[in-house]
């Protein structure tokens, strides 16, 4: 080892920190070298005066003085240390977070209670006016190019789809996010496509913006047969009706549960008499501590058979739900 | 007897007839357990050493043990969270380490300049103390005046030193900690503690050789 190594290996050396050979190999380099002597003479030296002064004596009456600052300290052990080590960031993030879900959870389960007069359907605001935002939001208007290339609509299925979509929004749980950012300033039933025939005989389906295939596309286990609903009603029943005059016993059981009769479009019943293999789907908004009451009594009008019902929605009593019948004759 | 009291976790008679201390980790689980005296047994069991760590790094008595009694404090709140991953002592030193750290930081910022050793002459152009050299003039001083010039020219050197070479030699020579207690206690590899022990102690060594030669002419 020359000196250069045993030089940066005293401190090591006079700690015993060495390997015995490295050990070793420093005493020869210090034997050898007398500079290399008088350093580590030199580093001892400096040790010791540094030990030599050891420890000091903590002052008189230190623990004394210590104990009375901790003396008004809580014993942060436990729960309260854990509280102590919560950061108020997390604090804030965990209230919020609690403020959605007890909003989110709110808003399932007492839905807004109003449901779309008929006038409002039947003037033709049906989700092109203020009920479209079922937020109280306004989405912006489409660009003009778009609101160009927007075919017209005349097809009364998509009217009544439309305005089925609005009850459903108006309520709150199962509009569907492109349909609430739909642009606004057209009615539903005039961006919904037209499903005219081609020449050909073959459906012809025009050009449609994004946003508004999810609101047109039905699922299809929302069109029993040739009636259409799109967007399912939270109580929702099929009714093998016994006579023609049901949807006359229907609207009169309305009546007593303090509910009305409207088509799927949300507007007073027109035509009453059913022909037989006529098929009608129809809505009777009733205060939801109606709705089973309502359910026990379709049995006056015919076989009734259960769609769905969810039942959660009755946690607000006083809210009207809107209860689909479908009445096959 | 004896081993019923091991196997229920309790110390042995013996060691309880004879009143014997406390381990630190029982110490810090009847501190847990609710009991506050444990924390003054902790006091007066470190005190020293942590006043000792604070008053070579500070050089100020009076901030010396203010900082101390900080490090208590300190200690006081966060015991409960202590897991024992580390030893206890290597968990308090680390404390009263970054809290003289600290402490020098904010000295430094509010204009106190460089550490000054309250015992100690100042840098090598400067005269000593009045006192000393007084002393030194009186060829029958005794043998405590000599070491008090010792202490305060090696108090001296180490506030010239820089804070990770004043540390080490701390935390190794007054402290008499193993290169892996100061390693775990400055979150540093065992090696690089070794050769900052190694630079730090050249440093010193010069410094005390420096001083030595300027007392000399005096």
């Amino acid at each position: 080892m020359d000196t250069f190594f045993a030089r940066n290996r005293l401190s090591a050396y006079l700690d015993g920190d060495l390997s015995a050979a490295e050990a070793r190999e420093v005493e020869a380099a210090i034997a050898r070298d007398a500079g290399l002597r008088a350093e580590i003479e030199q580093m001892r030296a400096a040790i010791e005066l540094l030990r030599a002064e050891g420890l000091v004596s903590a002052p008189v009456g230190f623990a004394a003085r210590v104990r009375e600052r901790v003396d008004d300290e809580p014993m942060r052990v436990g729960w309260r240390l854990w509280v102590t080590q919560i950061r108020p960031e997390a604090v804030m993030l965990a209230a919020a977070a609690l403020l959605v879900v007890v909003y989110v959870g709110h808003r399932r389960e007492h839905p807004p209670a109003t449901i779309p007069s008929s006038e409002a359907v039947a003037t033709g605001g049906a989700l092109g006016g203020d009920e479209g935002g079922v937020d109280g939001n306004q989405s912006p208007a489409p660009p003009a190019e778009v609101q160009a290339a927007t075919p017209p609509v005349d097809t009364t299925e998509a009217v009544a789809s439309g305005s089925t979509r609005l009850n459903d929004g108006v309520l709150g749980n199962e509009m569907p996010r492109a349909q609430a950012e739909a642009p606004q300033s057209q009615s539903l039933a005039e961006r919904l496509p037209k499903r005219r025939a081609s020449a050909g005989g073959v459906p012809v389906e025009p050009w449609q913006p994004d946003w508004e295939k999810e609101a047109v596309e039905p699922a299809p286990e929302d069109m029993p047969g040739e009636i259409s609903f799109y967007a399912p009603a939270p109580f929702r029943y099929r009714v093998a009706a016994r006579d023609g005059r049901a949807l006359k016993t229907l609207a009169a059981i309305a009546a007593e549960l303090g509910g009305e009769l409207q088509d799927s479009r949300g507007r007073p019943v027109a035509a009453w008499s059913l022909e037989e293999g006529d098929s009608r789907s129809v809505r009777v908004a009733v205060p939801a501590y109606n709705a089973a009451a309502l359910a026990a009594r379709l049995r006056e009008v015919g076989e009734v058979e259960t769609i769905v019902q969810k039942d959660t929605l009755l946690a607000d009593p006083n809210a009207d739900v809107p209860v689909q019948v479908e009445l096959l004759y | 007897m004896d081993i019923l009291f091991a196997a229920l976790g309790f110390r042995s008679a013996a060691a309880l007839r004879l009143g014997a201390s406390s381990t630190d980790s029982e110490l810090v689980s009847r501190f847990v357990a609710g009991e506050r005296a444990a924390f003054d047994e902790i006091v007066v069991r470190y005190q020293s050493r942590i006043y000792s760590l604070c008053l070579r790094w500070l050089g100020d008595p009076e901030v010396a043990e203010e900082t101390a009694q900080d490090v208590f404090v300190a200690a006081f709140r966060a015991l409960g969270a202590f897991r024992g991953e580390s030893s206890f002592s290597t968990w308090i030193f680390r404390i009263a380490v970054n809290h003289c750290r600290n402490v020098r930081l904010h000295r430094n910022r509010r204009g106190y300049g460089r550490h000054e050793a309250i015992h100690a002459p100042r840098g090598d152009d400067e005269e000593l103390p009045a006192r000393q050299v007084a002393d030194e003039a009186d060829p029958g001083a005794d043998r405590g005046v000599h070491q008090r010039e010792a202490g305060s020219l090696v108090q001296a050197a180490l506030a010239e030193l820089e804070d990770e070479h004043r540390q080490v030699l701390i935390l190794r020579d007054v402290e008499d900690l193993a290169y892996e207690e100061i390693a775990e206690i400055l979150d540093l590899p065992r090696g690089t503690v070794k050769s900052r022990i190694h630079r730090a102690r050249v440093e010193l060594a010069n410094r005390l050789a420096r001083r030595v030669r300027a007392a000399d002419v005096l």
